[in-house]
């Protein structure tokens, strides 16, 4: 990893230790600052209100050219969360072909808060989720409510 | 050299009191913009942004090495005053506290910013970050706003808009990376960035190319680079690490991986394949090449949603997994159709009543009709189970074929493994040829011998020795009914002799170059025709693989990205081992040299003559502390530079005497015995030109000097001329240079190999003469005389 991907990775940790988005905590690793680890509260306003969730966010060694890869270690029932041992997200900002070098993580920790108080539907990774979510709203909030009851407690 | 030096020093050494040694460069420049006090500040007062035109005129000349030094006084007096007459230009102030290392800071990389470069959206990167994009993320997009952009402006100016430029402003543009450069000083330390520089941060070598690089470092330093690093990662060269042996061995298999470590980035080392042992760049490339070398079972792909991802090492693998997992037809045709395969027992009786109901005999026919209940009943319950279908399938293997057992066994397939694209290339070829009858030579699916295609082969024709074979196993394309019922009727034997499936694949593979190469020709029968005859002047070793690939270049007006593939599949079909491997290699280092780091235009010959290399050393070492490690040593190695500069800068020329052999022998060219095999009329109708084309000269030549043999077309010129850039010289001796004269060569080697073959008796063609090139060829070939093109 280039020293320029180095600075900019301490800068932008920088950034978000000094405006860290509510509700969430980035444990960050000198030793290894590719990767951070961000414990996330469920938004209150969302149905993951109460839960608990631990993110991985990985820098890959052509940050800031490449999007960092964001994935759930806890488990969370929603259709932009592959419901896998990977827990990975790739939407939006975070896709390849749509990210672009100025863009923060501080952004990237706004969007997964956002999309867990509205999931986005045309871009889901779980297209049964997805589907649960638009066709039988009650069914998807229970289903979720019971994952954060058991897993994101 | 010492002058150089010295210039180096000193400049470090004025940038040292008034800014830190990596802001010298935009700090000069400011320093001098203020120092024109007066005026500038008017000019500031009034619209800022013309600042910085007037300024680059009035720069444009004044940037000499030279009266370097003289600057450094007016600069350092000129620095206060700039700060104090400028207190409303907020944006100017911004570079001037530029000393302070927080302020301006590139927001892509977070260093600070050398230079700045301005997209046409007026968005602005520093020159590091930009050039990266463009030239190692060939992306021309701006990183703000994802606009494309032709053309962008480095600059030292902060302010100015783009459209603020006019095209006086510029110093020097590169259309090639899409950049424009408003001074000098932009201009080299771009160019500095893409030099081959050593990684070494105490080193300041730029060598010529990749294959120099990793010479220097071996010899120099005693340390190596990854190569697929080397080759894929996208870093400017001197970011690239050095490896002792041991620690490339860890790099590439575990890379960095190293819990604890303070340097560690994530890489887990470079994937290998498990059926060659050979390492990839990363899980991209590794799947594509296990996509494109291996085999995946369709079959299980589909029933696991293609979450496993299980590879067979080649067809036959695959094929070993059919007959054991699943229903593969045994019909030879379907054999060597591959792919003939199914899910279920059913689903295979069902085909093959349907596509081969006149292999089986009637009690087989029955029989295949018949579901088999008593396994079905068994079965019934199970159907949804993988494990259970699968055992069925190998415990009853033989049961559920549904032939004959008293049908004549079938043979063993002994196809060669066809890749995926080749099926599919048979395939396209079949429908293709099937309605139109073309006059394409797609001979491998309806004849039994070799077309003339097949005379591209990397082999010697097998039938060189009796010209007489030779006529009646190479008819024309298939399609061509005259020509063909003509050959067939000459030697029927010949036409029944079975084409094994070994060369039907090869057969098609060659088909697939001809075919690239006459899409990249247009269809130009002529170039088509030298373009064999330099495959042929490399397979009888008459030309490098070098000179082949320049050979190439001037003949395909095509990129290189295509040139590559073509050379490829070229590399494919030579079955010479040392043939293929050296094409490759020679085509690596062509991409190496000339690909990989997109060089400026001039940049090599502007720093090679001395003259901008000399203070590039002190510049270059700067640069790496830049962008890389951080240290600072300032040595200044120019006379390496000049030393790997000064090498042998006469790549070997190929000796006009070996160029005019080219494909002279007799019946060691393949097409010369293909155009022999113009005695019959009929082949005129060929559909191949340059087989026309060549029967005009053997005509020529049978009627003036039959007996001729190589030496009396000598129509090359005496040396080959390189019409343009040298590339690479003194790196392999061969160098690389591109040769249009190599255009002739061709042509020529026809009119040769057909003299070779003048002992049959042609008549004479008037179609084809309207060939000027043949014609003329013919012409000059009576009277010896040298004659080249353009």
């Amino acid at each position: 990893m280039s020293t320029g991907a180095k600075k900019r990775i301490m800068k932008e940790y920088a950034e978000c230790a000094a405006d860290t988005p509510a509700g969430m905590k980035i444990i960050f690793d000198e030793q290894n600052m590719t990767k951070w680890e961000v414990l996330l509260d469920g938004p209150d306003q969302s149905i993951y209100a109460g839960g608990h969730f631990k993110l991985e966010i990985t820098f890959p060694n052509e940050y800031p050219f490449k999007p960092p890869v964001v994935s759930f270690k806890t488990k969370i029932y929603h259709p932009n969360v592959s419901n896998d041992d990977k827990g990975s997200m790739c939407l939006g900002l975070l896709r390849p072909d749509e990210w672009k070098p100025p863009n923060k993580v501080v952004s990237v920790l706004r969007l997964i808060q956002t999309l867990l108080i509205e999931p986005d539907i045309d871009d889901s990774i779980e297209p049964s989720i997805a589907n649960e979510y638009k066709e039988n709203r009650k069914e998807f909030d229970k289903n979720a409510k019971d994952w954060v009851k058991r897993y994101a407690k | 050299m010492a002058s150089a030096t010295d210039e180096g020093a000193s400049h470090d050494s004025q940038a040292g009191p008034t800014s830190p040694p990596r802001r010298g460069g935009p700090g000069r420049g400011r320093g001098r913009g203020a120092s024109r006090g007066p005026r500038t500040a008017e000019d500031q007062q009034e619209f800022p942004g013309s600042r910085g035109r007037g300024r680059g005129t009035n720069r444009g000349g004044g940037r000499g090495r030279g009266d370097r030094g003289g600057r450094g006084a007016e600069r350092s007096s000129g620095k206060a005053p700039a700060a104090d007459a400028e207190p409303a230009a907020p944006k100017l102030e911004a570079p001037a506290a530029a000393e302070d290392p927080d302020a301006e800071v590139c927001f892509i990389c977070a260093s600070p910013v050398q230079h700045t470069a301005v997209s046409p959206c007026n968005h602005r990167t520093c020159h590091i970050c930009s050039l990266r994009l463009r030239a190692l993320y060939k992306t021309k997009t701006c990183a703000h706003c994802r606009t494309e952009s032709d053309h962008v402006i480095f600059t030292d100016d902060v302010v100015k808009n783009y459209e603020d430029y006019g095209a006086k402003d510029f110093f020097k543009s590169d259309d090639n990376l899409g950049i424009r450069f408003e001074t000098t000083e932009t201009y080299e330390d771009t160019v500095l960035l893409l030099r081959y520089n050593c990684p070494d941060a105490d080193c300041d070598v730029a060598c010529l190319g990749w294959p120099d690089l990793h010479r220097h470092v071996k010899t120099a330093h005693g340390k190596s680079m990854c190569d697929l690093c080397t080759r894929n990662k996208k870093v400017f060269t001197h970011e690239h690490e050095l490896f002792t042996p041991a620690e490339l061995g860890r790099h590439r298999k575990f890379g960095d991986d190293n819990p604890g470590a303070i340097d560690q980035s994530g890489f887990k080392g470079h994937p290998e394949c498990g059926f060659c042992k050979e390492r990839f760049y990363g899980d991209d490339e590794l799947y594509t090449h296990c996509r494109d070398k291996h085999e995946r079972c369709h079959i299980c792909d589909r029933r696991d949603g293609g979450r496993k991802q299980q590879y067979y090492v080649d067809y036959n693998g695959l094929e070993a997994h059919f007959r054991k997992d699943h229903f593969l037809c045994p019909d030879t045709e379907c054999l060597e159709k591959k792919f003939v395969v199914f899910d279920s027992e059913m689903d295979l009786k069902a085909h093959q009543i349907e596509v081969h109901p006149n292999g089986l005999s009637k009690d087989a026919l029955r029989d295949a009709r018949r579901v088999d209940m008593s396994g079905f009943q068994y079965r019934a319950p199970h159907e949804q189970e993988r494990g259970g279908r699968r055992g069925r399938g190998r415990e009853g293997g033989g049961r559920g074929r549904g032939r004959d057992p008293n049908a004549e066994p079938l043979p063993a397939s002994s196809a060669q493994p066809l890749t995926r694209a080749e099926l599919a290339y048979q395939r396209q070829m079949a429908i293709q040829s099937a309605p139109t009858a073309t006059s394409r030579s797609f001979g491998g699916q309806l004849t039994s011998t070799p077309t003339p295609s097949e005379a591209f082969t990397a082999r010697a024709p097998p039938n060189t020795a009796e010209p007489a074979t030779v006529t009646a196993s190479r008819p024309p394309a298939p399609s061509n009914g005259v020509s063909n019922t003509t050959n067939a009727t000459n030697t029927p034997a010949a036409a029944n002799i079975p084409r094994t499936p070994a060369e039907h694949a090869r057969q098609l593979r060659h088909n697939a170059v001809i075919e690239r190469a006459a899409g990249l020709l247009r269809n130009d029968q002529s170039k088509l025709g030298e373009f064999r005859n330099q495959v042929t002047a490399y397979r009888t070793s008459k030309v490098t693989a070098t000179q082949l690939i320049d050979g190439f270049f001037s003949l395909f007006d095509t990129s290189s990205a295509e040139l590559g593939k073509l050379v490829k599949e070229l590399a494919d079909i030579f079955e010479i081992p040392g043939k293929k491997d050296n094409l490759l290699k020679s085509w690596n280092d062509w991409r190496a040299i000339n690909e990989d780091y997109p060089s400026l235009p001039g940049a090599a010959s502007g720093l090679s003559l001395g003259g901008s290399a000399a203070h590039g050393g002190s510049r270059v070492l700067k640069l790496k502390s830049s962008t890389a490690q951080s240290s600072r040593s300032s040595v200044n190695k120019q006379a390496s530079w000049s030393s790997s500069s000064s090498s042998n800068p006469f790549p070997a020329l190929p000796t006009a005497a070996s160029l005019s052999r080219i494909g002279a022998k007799p019946g060691q060219t393949p097409w010369s015995s293909s155009s022999a095999s113009g005695s019959a009329p009929a082949a005129r109708i060929s559909p191949l030109p340059s087989r026309t084309s060549s029967s005009v000269a053997l005509n020529n030549a049978t009627k003036k000097a039959p007996a001729r043999s190589a030496d009396a077309f000598p129509a090359l010129p005496a040396a080959p001329k390189p019409t343009s850039t040298i590339f690479s010289p003194g790196y392999t001796g061969a160098g690389l240079r591109r040769d249009n004269s190599g255009r002739n060569t061709p042509v020529n080697a026809w009119a040769g190999g057909a003299a070779g073959q003048s002992s049959a008796a042609l008549p004479d063609d008037d179609a084809a003469a309207g060939l000027p090139g043949a014609k003329k060829k013919g012409n000059k070939n009576k009277k010896q005389t040298l004659f080249h093109f353009g």
